[in-house]
């Protein structure tokens, strides 16, 4: 219910007793100030002022703060109907010495005798005037109370942080107060201009958590498992076109994989604890895309790991992860204009072989298979010393380094009737193929307006939306990088060195052909997304806490794909004849077209009611009504073309066109949701939380599910034992939380509940026309439903010497039972039919997450340092299968109670060194040993029998590539102008295996060329002679071009790699200055990095990648200009 | 005023509620139709049939028994020819024979379900007239019996499950089937098919079963049921084998209902081209429509329904701009197989009767007089194809050096070393021939690879003489043999044979040449039960011409590809699935697995 809040900052101060009491909203940002007037009702006798101002405080959602003291110690009785708010403080303070003024965007609470000032001004009077900034950001800070010590003469700074006093002697003190910022004391010291920079004190409870569907609780109160970072932890890292990319390593559980570098792929995967994909809600919006999301639009992302998330019921069984955007503030216009440039460049890739080196491993490898060698000794000299040439593939396709430019603009403002947040971003990055025709582009705009059309009444509406573009050449990435490894060093990229020719390589895929668009054409790809958001608020007037609020948002998804594959040649040179032999490529020219369009709505109504009774009880209910649908449709056409000139359908062929669209299956979930949350004394908090929720997947009778949580936390720091004992006045806040929940998921096939035929199934021909089938359904599961995660989660949230050093740790376990899987197994294949799935399987996730942040100033040096592990493991509970027939099998695949991850395999003990040894040693090729030569892996007879067979195959490894132990380590600080900030992020415990590859365990597959690492592997002295000795290397000796039936290649150590690794994902150094032109505030000039170096042990591969044909990851660096005005 | 209020909250939020979940929740499918639905016109019955006739296990070029087929990546015919070595696949070494190669299993049940699902609905329907409802169930039961007939011919006697079974929740000890006998599953189909040949009538569309094609199939199951009776042994009390007293009766059954066919004339061999026997035979399979000797046939269609055919075979010159060819290719002994015009043995003349080779001017001299169908089963080296010489050579014999290479472009003394589609390059025949029926001409190299539409003959007459000789010789009649085959040995342009001549062998190498890659050979050598002596330890050969340069004329070689092949006796039946096994613990295994 964000917008139920009092979204103002209430400032009280008391100049006499220099003591302050605030009422801080539940805002993060210091600088989002606005003004609300929730209505308020009171109904107080004899009640303190403390107790008056509690009330009012929790019914704005505020939390109050005041030292005792403060407070003029008398009973109030006061009645109060539906008054605003600012009227409400002003007769609960009548009487008072305190009067409460409303100027500009903060409302300020002053003693009465200090308005006097002007009175007392004397006429030798100097002027002292500056500005008074952010000490970390560097932002101008309005509203500052600037004092002369030991006088009531004051002033505060305007909207651009400035000042001016004027005071009696230019030896005297000022002092520069401000909540929420550290108060500084100056000896003017004969000076008139003085600027000052303030540093925040961290306020325990300033942080605020959201939530599901927008509840805001500030951290200290959260009972759930939640971690957040806010726009300001983005703000300086390094923004590498994905937005997700950014959030790598920074929220504990939260795990980011990047794996490709090719712009516009956004194929980055994250997941929260290893649960899965999760449910993104972007401002309300279920199902937004986090990816292509602006990252300067970005306001707050909260990640919510446990059940406490059960509200979003059916999708929430993954975690859910909140993005709030940012909205404008009441009072000055603020713009702000981002430019950067930047280069990438691949971080780490394998060396394809050159010349010399093909022609000798593929001369070893036909001796050591007993054939004759393809390249002559003469050639083999010949190519090592450069008489004959060698092509590097790579040199003559890709560039070093290539471009990317991004450009971003906001603007935000307001009155106290609308405020408003645009903005508009540009990126553009450029792919390494050398001809440019790799390239990405992205539009994004957001239009985010808040209008107070009552006291009462708030309407929102939210317009945002991008564009993308993919321009990839006629081959894949992964064809081209294939290719890369694949071509033939020794042949030329053009026949004859003519440049006229491409020269002909194997299939065609000659890799200055493929990249380049000219040639084999191109696939553009258009993306568009359209969200619109339209929101009421109302503030219920006859029932005192009462609010409604009503939701509606459309979104659209369009795509539009164009492809473009023309026939294109490449050539050979026939020496003989002089003559260049065209080899055509591709079967004809063809053009695909395909569009598809689709819609989601999202609908909900709720009512939210916040009460304190007492001044210590505060309830908090909460009831909603969801609906989703959603719709799509789609379409596409291709034809063949009798010339490769005219790229568009029109000229394409009639004949042996086709048309076509998918099955795309309408989808509807509707819930009703409910909160209730209990907190006494903010210390002992309680939420219980549901959704019944129903899903369209499931048929009748099958279709809805009820999903309960409930949270509990228990502020220890509240105790009287910790705020009572000296010793422990360090404890800023200490709470213990604990949740427990049930989610669901509908994450199966639609319509399983449904028997009947599918149309159309297998087509035949008869009669010379063709017949669409049907295919039978099989039989139908007409009780298929839900599956169900019961997660629990237990924390301890601490915060220390008033905020110098934040915790907070959690262990969580996470259960699903009714997991989809099919009795199939034990059903005769005789009956013909599978059975359905059914709500069989189990399973377990657990783990632990730790994150430590601390900060701290060192003379003018500013500091933060946050760092984060979490670890998780997945675990199967229960798998039908058919019952093993022996203890063996159930060894080997019974997968029920056992870890999901494990890899099986072969230990290598060692090499075979010779014949002999081979010739003594266990069976392992099921051929007595004849297949083997030296350097080969020597396994481990695991069971003792003799023989080394699929038996002696045991746990090696972990199979998952993703990291079950990540870590995240931000450090952040800031000198006179000069920013730095860092991130580190690192992964271990996963392993990945070589075996799946074509190029990395073993060179010259499929007989084509591959990695220079393989010149290090066994082979004979005099490659030629198999009758000379053994020279060791790393890997084994290689023989023929089909090695798969050698025990080298079956699951092992050798090829079982770890890819532990820690890498520096994003470094920015700024500087920040105020130039003098009217109208900056601030220039910020700054440059960056991301992927800047990686540690790790995985030889050949980037951790991150997956595949070994993936486009490479990327190391960028930027260069840009940040202008505020 | 606030009871007002918050009651008027909840009528609007119950009625939200109320109003939309019905239309919210229960989204209809765009592509599920019902079980009734299916019998509700002739269009629906026909789209149903469609999906019957495709799960047919024809074996023809699409077909993938196994469900992983072991890396083949073009279907049976590729397994079948392989496993009868008359063609050398260039990737696949040697075929392991534990039994699941030719698995059909699971996919069998399940057409089978589908259709006792289908025949169930049909004698339920009223809503058709008689004589249309008794044709559709006619088909039906043709293709139960089909898909019968693959199962016994795998795995001997299996569970025969004629009505459709479901899984309640607690009938799964009912669900656990045991085998009938073999000799059990053949008569049912036996029966199945006198019924399906009475229900049905004489003609059909294209495509579509009637009265003679159930008959085609019944003589072809027949020889099977006799052969197995004959000269197999009775194991796993009688799961397995025939008893031999019940041989005599079947292949009477496989004489009578080949004997039918041919007698109603309905059927002539095609004979269009009289004056080039080799171009008759070579045509005879590429035109099915209006073809008099097709009774049956899987149609295909241009682009939505094709094989790759073409594309996996094609010489290396010719293949399609996307690359693929030469996957399998015909060995010299398939060569060998091949009689003189004159009847004398197919024995090529590589050498003199001094054991010196004999050297041709001509290459093709080598292949002189051999039976006309030789040239429409297999691309020999330097014959023509698509009116251009295929030019396969291994090498040149300078001196008595002999020069090979790897490389296609590579020249000695101005000529390439080794032809275009030579043996040594990469991708090219593992034996110098490339396979020619089935392969059509018509087809640009830029069409191949979007698909072949030549259609798959499951039944012609030709078969249908052969079923009947191989009947007629097993009962000693040996004229009817002799007619039926000197039938098909005129249309092929070659010596016909004297009844005094004819034997039991004589049509079964009759039948290995007249059916090169129809799939049957296989299955023919498993029923005689020769497999385990003809094909065990078995090698295939290559055919390499070599260039004398000196004498401007060819020389032959025949070499070993490969590796020796393997026929266990165990593999005349298949394994059943071994998690088969572990489900249902009524059903036995074959033994050896």
């Amino acid at each position: 219910m964000c917008f139920l809040l009092l979204s103002g900052n209430l400032i009280a101060q008391s100049s006499h007793h220099k003591k302050t009491f605030a009422f801080y909203t539940k805002k993060q940002d210091r600088g989002v100030l606005r003004k609300s007037n929730p209505a308020i009702n009171l109904n107080l006798k004899n009640a303190t002022l403390g107790q008056a101002l509690q009330m009012i405080a929790d019914q704005a959602e505020a939390s109050l703060y005041y030292k005792t003291g403060v407070l003029p110690d008398k009973k109030i009785t006061i009645h109060l109907k539906a008054v605003p708010f600012s009227k409400a403080l002003q007769k609960v303070l009548a009487g008072t010495s305190l009067k409460v003024t409303i100027s500009g965007r903060s409302i300020m609470l002053q003693k009465r005798q200090i308005t006097a000032r002007k009175l007392a001004k004397a006429p030798e009077q100097q002027t002292v005037s500056g500005t008074v900034r952010d000490d970390s950001t560097g932002n101008p800070l309005p509203g500052v109370n600037i004092k002369v010590k030991g006088t009531t003469n004051g002033t505060s700074s305007n909207g651009k942080g400035h000042y001016s006093l004027d005071v009696s002697s230019l030896q005297d003190t000022l002092i520069f107060s401000y909540i929420g910022y550290r108060t500084r004391t100056v000896p003017i010291n004969g000076r008139t201009k003085i600027n000052i920079s303030m540093r925040s004190q961290t306020l325990v409870g300033q942080q605020m958590v959201v939530t599901g569907y927008g509840a805001a609780e500030s951290k200290q109160d959260i009972t759930g498992s939640v971690s957040s970072v806010s726009s300001k932890d983005l703000e300086h890292t390094a923004k590498p076109g994905n937005t997700v990319d950014m959030l790598a390593g920074k929220l504990p559980g939260l795990r980011v994989k990047e794996t490709s570098g090719e712009p516009g792929s956004y194929s980055s995967s994250f997941d929260i604890r290893g649960f899965g994909s999760p449910l993104v809600v972007i401002d309300g919006v279920p199902g937004g895309d986090l990816h292509r999301l602006n990252p300067n639009d970005i306001k707050s992302i909260n990640v919510i790991k446990d059940a406490t998330g059960a509200e979003y019921g059916v999708r929430a069984a993954n975690g859910v992860i909140i993005v709030t955007t940012k909205q404008g503030q009441e009072g000055q216009v603020h713009l702000n204009l981002r430019s950067t440039y930047g280069w990438s460049t691949p971080t780490s890739a394998p060396t394809p072989m050159n010349a010399y080196q093909y022609a000798s491993v593929k001369d070893g490898a036909l001796v050591n298979a007993g054939n004759p060698p393809a390249f002559s000794k003469k050639q083999l000299q010949q190519y090592k010393n450069g008489t004959l040439p060698s092509t590097n593939w790579e040199a003559a396709a890709m560039r070093k380094y290539a471009p990317q430019y991004q450009e971003q603009f906001s603007a935000s403002g307001g009155s106290d009737k609308v405020n408003y947040f645009l903005s508009l971003e540009y990126l553009k990055q450029q792919g390494r193929y050398k001809s440019g025709d790799l390239n990405h582009k992205r539009v994004n705009f957001r239009s985010n307006v808040t209008a107070h059309i009552t006291d009462n009444l708030k309407t929102s509406l939210m317009v945002s939306g991008h564009q993308d573009q993919q321009n990839t050449p006629g081959h894949s990435a992964y064809v081209v990088n294939r290719g890369l490894y694949w071509n033939y060093p020794t042949r030329p990229v053009y026949a004859n060195n003519n440049h006229n020719y491409l020269q002909q390589v194997p299939d065609g895929k000659n890799t200055v052909a493929g990249t380049n668009a000219n040639i084999t054409g191109y696939s553009h790809n258009l993306g568009r997304q359209l969200t619109g958001v339209l929101k009421l608020n109302y503030q219920i007037p006859f029932i005192n806490g009462l609010a409604a609020k009503g939701f509606y948002s459309y979104r659209s998804y369009y795509n539009n794909n164009k492809t473009w594959h023309p026939q294109y040649t490449l050539y050979s040179y026939d020496k003989s004849t002089k003559k260049y032999i065209p080899h055509i490529h591709r079967a004809h020219t063809t053009l695909n077209r395909y569009f598809r369009q689709s819609t989601q709505t999202d609908a909900h109504v709720s009512l939210n009611y916040n009460r304190t009774f007492l001044g210590k009880h505060n309830i908090k209910a909460f009831v909603l009504f969801d609906q989703e649908t959603r719709r799509g449709d789609d379409f596409y056409g291709n034809k063949q073309f009798p010339l490769s000139i005219v790229d568009h359908l029109y000229a394409g062929e009639s004949a042996n066109q086709q048309i076509n669209s998918d099955v795309i299956t309408p989808y509807g979930d509707e819930g009703l949701v409910g909160r209730l949350t209990y907190k006494y004394n903010s210390k002992y908090m309680v939420t219980g939380r549901f959704r019944y929720d129903g899903s369209s997947k499931f048929g009748p009778g099958h279709k809805w599910g009820f999903f309960p949580s409930i949270s509990v936390g228990w502020r220890i720091s509240s105790e009287n034992f910790i705020k009572n004992n000296s010793n422990l006045d360090f404890i800023t806040n200490l709470k213990l939380r604990a949740s427990y929940g049930k989610v669901g998921s509908d994450n199966s096939s639609s319509f399983q509940f449904l028997s009947g035929y599918s149309y159309p199934g297998p087509s035949y021909v008869f009669n010379g026309s063709l017949v669409k089938g049907f295919s039978s359904r099989g039989m139908a599961n007409p009780n298929i439903t839900w599956y169900t995660s019961r997660t629990t989660d237990i924390g301890l949230d601490g915060n220390l010497w008033n905020g110098a050093l934040d915790f907070s740790m959690d262990v969580f376990s996470r259960k699903r039972t009714g997991l989809l899987g099919t009795l199939n197994l034990s059903l005769p294949a005789t009956v013909g039919a599978s059975l359905p799935q059914q709500n069989l399987n189990s399973d377990l996730n657990h783990g632990f997450e730790f994150q430590l942040s601390t900060k701290d100033r060192i003379g003018s040096a500013f500091f933060k340092v946050s760092g984060n592990v979490a670890y998780t493991r997945h675990k199967n509970l229960f798998i039908e299968r058919h019952p093993s027939s022996n203890s063996y099998n159930n060894w080997r695949y019974n997968n029920s109670n056992r870890w999901t991850d494990i890899y099986w395999g072969y230990t290598v003990v060692g090499r075979f060194q010779s014949m002999k040894e081979i010739k003594n040693s266990p069976v392992q090729d099921g051929k007595g040993n004849t297949t083997l030569m030296p350097g080969d892996f020597k396994y481990k007879d695991y069971n003792g029998d003799g023989v080394i067979n699929y038996k002696d195959m045991h746990p090696i490894g972990r199979s998952d590539t993703n990291p079950e132990m990540t870590f995240g380590l931000t450090l952040s600080g800031n000198w006179k102008g000069f920013d730095l900030s860092a991130d580190f992020q690192g992964g271990a415990l996963s392993n990945i295996s070589y075996l799946g590859s074509e190029q990395l365990v073993q060179p010259l597959p499929f007989g084509r060329s591959g990695l220079a690492q393989f010149t290090n592997r066994w082979h004979h002295k005099n490659i030629l002679d198999p009758s000379s000795p053994w020279v060791k290397g790393y890997y084994p000796p290689n023989r023929g071009i089909h090695n798969s039936g050698s025990p080298n290649y079956q699951p092992n150590t050798f090829w079982l790699q770890s890819t532990n690794y820690v890498r520096l994902k994003s470094l920015e150094i700024g500087y920040t200055f105020t130039p003098h032109v009217s109208g900056v505030q601030s220039i910020r000039l700054f440059a960056n990095g991301y992927n800047i170096f990686t540690w790790t042990g995985l030889k050949n591969l980037d951790p991150e990648r997956v595949g070994e044909y993936a486009y490479t990851i990327q190391k960028r660096f930027d260069v840009g200009v940040n202008f505020k005005f | 005023m606030k009871k007002v209020i918050l009651y008027l909250s909840t009528v609007v939020f119950v009625g939200i509620v109320g109003v939309s979940c019905n239309k919210v929740l229960n989204v209809k499918p765009q592509n599920i139709v019902t079980g009734s639905q299916i019998l509700s016109s002739k269009k629906s019955v026909q789209a149903e049939l469609a999906t019957l006739y495709s799960q047919m296990p024809l074996e023809d070029f699409n077909f993938h028994a196994h469900n992983t087929y072991h890396g083949y990546t073009n279907g049976w015919l590729e397994v079948l020819s392989g496993l009868t070595m008359e063609n050398k696949d260039h990737n696949i070494n040697s075929i392991p024979g534990d039994g699941t190669w030719l698995e059909w299993w699971n996919q069998g049940y399940s057409s089978v379900r589908q259709i006792n699902k289908f025949i169930a609905s049909v004698k339920k329907s009223k809503k058709f007239s008689k004589q249309q409802l008794d044709q559709w169930l006619g088909e039906a039961l043709f293709i139960r019996a089909y898909d019968y007939f693959g199962l016994v011919k795998r795995y001997g006697g299996i569970p025969l499950i004629t009505h459709v079974q479901n899984y309640t929740g607690n009938n799964l000890t009912k669900l656990q089937v045991p085998r009938n006998k073999e000799k059990k599953i053949y008569d049912f189909i036996s029966t199945e098919l006198d019924s399906a040949a009475t229900l049905m009538g004489p003609t059909s569309p294209a495509g579509r079963a009637n009265k003679y094609v159930a008959l085609a199939l019944k003589s072809r199951v027949m020889l099977f049921a006799a052969s197995e009776a004959e000269y197999a042994p009775v194991q796993m009390n009688g799961l397995l084998g025939i008893p031999s007293s019940d041989a005599d009766q079947y292949w009477k059954q496989a004489y009578n209902a080949a004997n039918k066919i041919i007698q109603s004339g309905q059927y002539s061999l095609y004979d269009k081209y009289p004056n080039d026997r080799a171009k008759n035979f070579d045509q005879l399979f590429l035109h099915a429509k209006d073809n008099p000797e097709v009774i049956f046939a899987k149609y295909y269609q241009y682009p939505q329904k094709v094989h790759h055919f073409d594309l996996w075979r094609l010489p290396y010159e010719y293949r399609s701009p996307h690359g693929y060819s030469s996957d399998d290719a015909p060995t010299v002994q398939l060569l060998q197989a091949f009689d003189y015009k004159d009847g004398s043995n197919g024995k090529l003349k590589i050498k003199n009767s001094q054991g010196q080779r004999i050297e041709y001017k001509n290459p093709l001299d080598l292949f002189k007089n051999k039976d006309p169908r030789l040239f429409a089963t297999a691309i020999l080296p330097f014959s023509k194809w698509k009116g251009k010489v295929v030019h396969v050579r291994a090498g040149i014999i300078d001196n008595g050096d002999t020069i090979t290479t790897n490389n296609f472009n590579d020249t000695y003394k101005g000529m390439n070393v080794i032809g275009a589609s030579g043996i040594g390059g990469g991708e090219v025949s593992s034996t110098g021939m490339y396979m020619r029926k089935h392969l059509n001409p018509n087809y640009p190299a830029s069409r191949v690879n979007s698909g072949s539409a030549t259609p798959w003959i499951a039944f012609r007459l030709g078969g249908v003489l052969l079923n009947y000789a191989e009947a007629a010789a097993e009962l000693g009649k040996m004229g009817d043999a002799a007619r039926a085959i000197n039938k098909l040995h005129a249309r092929a342009g070659i010596a016909p044979v004297k009844p005094s001549q004819v034997t039991v062998n004589t049509v079964r190498h009759e039948d290995k040449v007249e059916e090169v890659d129809e799939n049957k050979y296989y299955w023919d050598m498993r029923r005689w039960r020769i497999a385990d002596k003809v094909l065990d330890n078995y090698y295939c050969k290559a055919l390499y011409p070599f260039y004398n340069y000196q004498d401007k004329a060819y020389v032959f070689k025949t070499v070993k590809v490969g590796y020796s092949e393997t026929f266990q006796p165990r593999m005349y039946y298949e394994k059943i699935p071994s998690g088969e096994i572990s489900k249902d613990p009524k059903l036995k295994q074959n033994p050896g697995y």
